[in-house]
């Protein structure tokens, strides 16, 4: 078990290596710098400025030197909100995408699970086939499509909720963002309910089960739940990365002072050093839940515990 | 002794896209309490279905004629719930893979206990301690660790002993053992023979061993039934229908059986040709198409049940006066 943990620490370090070497140059490819202004600068300005952000220096020393400073958890000053440093725009902005990020998640497997099952449950029949169209709408549908058509009906027909703002995490201003950032996550994960317990219940043991005697509730929720959720647990690691995603749009057009706000910012205003740091901290972020769902994997399975 | 199980005119047919396939055509047989009557046949014979019929498990496409009168009430017209309460309690099943039939990811304990809270109202450690004592019945070496135990820490025929002793927690009055020895090695299958028939003795349990290994049936069963095509070939006691065989599959089955005795480099005996497809049946006798002794009358009408000295049989050669 700790050999597990360990080996896989260690060969996240490479990982993360290669997507921050790949953001810098990246980041650097893209045409035009963080100072670039409608005015051209006093030389000697521009030149201050350059010493103060490093991008005098040569750029494998520009590399290093950020490397270097990274490793010890320092992310360095932020190009575009000067006061600030891009651990601080994490500290402050991160909070608010998490919340966003955990419940749409959740949100994803309770819809997710209960609708593939019940679906699972009707094969072939009406329900079934209505709700594997409406996924199937889920997943074809890009959330920056949802988003508006949502805020549309909801906020500005309607007038039920608040067309956008975080308003300090009021529910109200929760909703729209959590639903848009869930639907093709809910819509993925009932697709892949549906099918693998489909596949359990067809199982010898689920045939056992009902030989015995129990209800059907027992067999599907006892017998049948658990064997179906292994595929909908492997998926957890993607489906995060998918939100962190969907969180970039969703946090754009819905105004919420989110992390992937920064994220988008960022890269319009060139500044390189929040990007780089929002890329390795989401970096951190999918590597640390794949290990969470690797670990709860051996939990619930018996087999792979031993 | 009374009659606990009486299977009248049982038809089984799946509606396909393909058209009806009919599993089971026109069987009846009885059993009586105590009794161990096996149920030969290949593969696709009905025997299975049979079985999953009298259980109430039939797949949904299954529709059934005739009566399964269980203890004197009718199964094919009890409705859903009042099945459940037979199912698993009165009846019993054990299945052929042991490896799978057990759901991987919950304790043996579990398992068990489940059927008694379900059926005897039991809480969580009475019914645990009732399956331990089970277990022990079943001869199985540390009954009480092997609870904790998850299926995969088991071998083969500890499994197939752990489902012998769940389906018999309730002692129930009718086992029905589909090919409980044939995912096992032959040593295991004889130790599991034995068992099965010490629980028949001691607990006076009625049991349907369904099988295509005739040398099980002669082992354990009082009675045999000879499946083909979903139809009854031959019933009696196993003594005459192994031991004289009328009906010529019947023959034609022991046969082809391996023999320890002669010659053992001759190649086996084998019935040519294949067993019938189900969704589109004969007119005549299924085995018309294989057997030796067929005649233009054979393949036109299906052959009805007479007796034959101390058996049934169904076949347009014999038992003519």
């Amino acid at each position: 078990m700790l050999r597990f943990a360990l080996s896989r620490l260690l060969s996240a370090i490479p990982t993360l290596l290669v997507l921050v070497v790949l953001a810098f140059f990246m980041m650097r490819a893209a045409p035009g710098g963080p100072f670039d202004t409608e005015r051209t600068l006093p030389p000697e300005v521009q030149a201050q400025l350059e010493a103060q952000y490093r991008l005098d220096l040569p750029v494998h020393e520009q590399l290093w030197r950020y490397l270097a400073d990274a490793v010890r958890g320092d992310l360095g000053p932020s190009f575009q909100y000067s006061q600030f440093s891009v651990n601080e725009l994490i500290a402050q902005s991160f909070p608010v995408s998490l919340q966003l990020g955990l419940s749409a998640m959740l949100l994803a497997l309770v819809v997710g699970v209960a609708a593939g099952t019940w679906a699972a449950l009707r094969q072939n029949r009406l329900a079934d086939h209505a709700i594997m169209t409406l996924s199937m709408t889920g997943i074809s549908v890009p959330n920056f499509v949802i988003a508006p058509l949502m805020v549309l009906l909801f906020a500005l027909v309607l007038g039920w909720l608040p067309a956008g703002g975080w308003n300090d995490g009021a529910w109200r201003n929760r909703v729209m963002p959590v639903i848009a950032l869930a639907l093709p996550q809910i819509a993925y994960v009932a697709r892949l309910t549906r099918g693998s317990m489909i596949e359990v219940l067809r199982q010898n043991f689920i045939r056992t089960a009902r030989a015995k005697g129990l209800s059907g509730r027992t067999v599907v929720l006892r017998h049948a739940l658990k064997p179906a959720l292994m595929p909908v647990l492997s998926y957890l690691g993607p489906a995060a990365a998918g939100i962190i995603t969907g969180s970039v749009v969703i946090e754009q057009i819905f105004g919420l002072p989110g992390l992937g706000r920064y994220f988008v910012q960022g890269a319009l205003n060139r500044d390189y050093t929040l990007v780089m740091g929002v890329v390795l901290f989401y970096g951190v972020l999918i590597i640390a839940f794949n290990f969470l769902v690797d670990l709860l994997y051996g939990a619930l399975d018996p087999r792979v515990r031993t | 002794m009374s009659v606990l199980l009486d299977v009248d005119h049982l038809s089984v047919r799946f509606r396909t896209r393909d058209g009806d396939v009919e599993a089971v055509n026109d069987l009846s047989f009885t059993l009586h309490a105590g009794e161990t009557l096996g149920i030969v046949g290949e593969s696709g014979s009905g025997k299975s279905q049979t079985a999953m019929a009298i259980m109430g498990l039939l797949a949904d496409n299954a529709r059934t004629r005739g009566r399964i009168v269980f203890d004197g009430q009718d199964l094919l017209t009890l409705p859903e719930r009042k099945r459940r309460k037979i199912r698993g309690a009165r009846i019993g099943m054990v299945f052929q893979d042991p490896m799978t039939s057990l759901n991987p990811y919950l304790r043996i304990g579990l398992q068990m206990a489940e059927v008694l809270e379900t059926h005897r109202d039991l809480q969580r450690d009475a019914a645990l301690a009732e399956s331990q004592r089970m277990l022990e019945a079943v001869q199985l070496a540390d009954a009480k660790q092997k609870l904790r135990a998850y299926p995969h820490e088991l071998s083969g025929g500890q499994r197939q002993r752990v489902m012998v002793a769940m389906t018999l927690l309730t002692q129930p009055a009718l086992l029905l053992a589909d090919e409980p020895t044939t995912a096992l090695d032959v040593t295991v299958q004889a130790n599991l023979l034995a068992l099965l028939a010490d629980l028949r003795r001691d607990m006076g349990v009625a049991i349907v061993l369904i099988t295509h290994d005739l040398g099980v049936v002669a082992q354990v069963c009082d009675r045999t039934l000879v499946l083909y095509g979903g139809q009854s070939m031959e019933l009696g006691p196993t003594a005459s229908v192994i031991g004289q065989p009328i009906h010529p599959y019947t023959q034609g089955l022991l046969a082809a059986r391996p023999r320890w005795e002669g010659d053992r480099t001759a190649p086996l005996a084998a019935l040519p040709g294949h067993p019938p497809d189900l969704a589109d049946l004969p007119q005549g006798c299924p085995f018309a198409a294989r057997c030796p002794e067929a005649q233009a009358h054979c393949v036109q009408r299906r052959s009805l049940l007479r007796n034959v000295g101390d058996r049934v049989v169904a076949c347009h050669l014999r038992g003519q006066d």
